[in-house]
């Protein structure tokens, strides 16, 4: 058997930047480099020939039937489509450059469509960091009415200012400026497709 | 898929009229841009987000499994969807004639 050149790449993307990362992995293959293969900001990719394969990030949510995800996922297999990898609600795809690209030019509906499952994944995110800024909340407050050990006491108000300050940081200054991205990039969207009436 | 004044996107209108034949998914997708001539190419994922409301509305219907890929063909409903809205196209073309031609 022939071996395998392969490399592994880290690279960091935020959810905003998806069309940069796409452009990146299609770079890569263009020089030879054919994604297999995605982790947590990890990109394994298999040497080919430059230019065999062309890809395209869409998004799933995790929350999917099963069914209704593998009925997807056939769907594209059926389209000469596969999934080389999934990361949180992403999923990698690639297909052969031969059998044409992935989309029309210009689709703004489908783009639409596409930034729009992006916005409500950030949404998504940022509710689930309130949720486990509530509990937290909830949790010390416990502590400082029904316990009296003054050490515990001092423990859990560090701990509270502690998660408070990096889930403040974490909102304000990642997901926040990811949401504003995102919702201008709906808005400008919305404004291209520029329906009268 | 469906704006207020009911009128089909193109391809809705395409997806419709080329399931008057049972067909699966990438027969649809090779099918729509022949028709077309190249200038409507849908994707795999616009075409199945699709397939699924077109279902949901009941125009058209999966046919029973055979192998693993899944055909897709027009209801009676979808049917008469489609006659409405050349009915309406037709109307619009008429008309736009009749009145830059006068």
């Amino acid at each position: 058997m022939e071996e395998q050149i392969t490399k592994r790449v880290w690279r960091f993307w935020t959810i905003a930047e998806y069309e940069q990362e796409e452009q990146w992995i299609n770079e890569m293959a263009r020089d030879g480099w054919a994604l297999t293969a995605v982790g947590f900001c990890r990109f394994i990719f298999r040497r080919t020939r430059p230019g065999e394969f062309i890809y395209k990030l869409d998004m799933v949510e995790r929350t999917t039937q099963d069914e209704v995800k593998e009925s997807y996922f056939n769907f594209l297999t059926e389209c000469g489509i596969r999934i080389v990898g999934e990361y949180k609600d992403w999923i990698y795809l690639q297909k052969r450059a031969a059998d044409g690209p992935f989309d029309m030019k210009n689709d703004t509906y489908a783009k639409l469509r596409k930034v729009n499952k992006i916005y409500s994944f950030a949404i998504r995110t940022i509710c689930r960091l309130l949720r486990i800024f509530m509990v937290q909340i909830m949790l010390f407050s416990m502590v400082e009415l029904f316990v009296e050990d003054p050490g515990i006491i001092d423990f859990s108000r560090g701990m509270m200012a502690g998660i408070g300050i990096g889930s403040v940081i974490a909102l304000t200054l990642i997901w926040v400026p990811i949401v504003k991205k995102l919702r201008r990039q709906v808005n400008k969207l919305i404004d291209e497709i520029g329906v009268i009436i | 898929m469906n704006n207020a004044n009911n009128a089909l996107t193109e391809a809705v209108f395409y997806i419709l009229l080329v399931l008057t034949e049972p067909k699966h998914g990438y027969g649809i997708m090779q099918q729509v841009q022949e028709l077309s001539h190249g200038r409507l190419s849908l994707s795999a994922g616009t075409l199945y987000g699709a397939l699924a409301s077109l279902q949901e509305k009941g125009w058209i219907e999966p046919l029973p499994e055979e192998g693993r890929k899944k055909e897709y063909r027009i209801t009676v409903l979808g049917r008469s969807v489609l006659e409405q809205e050349l009915a309406r196209l037709n109307e619009l073309v008429t008309n736009g004639f009749a009145r830059l031609n006068r």
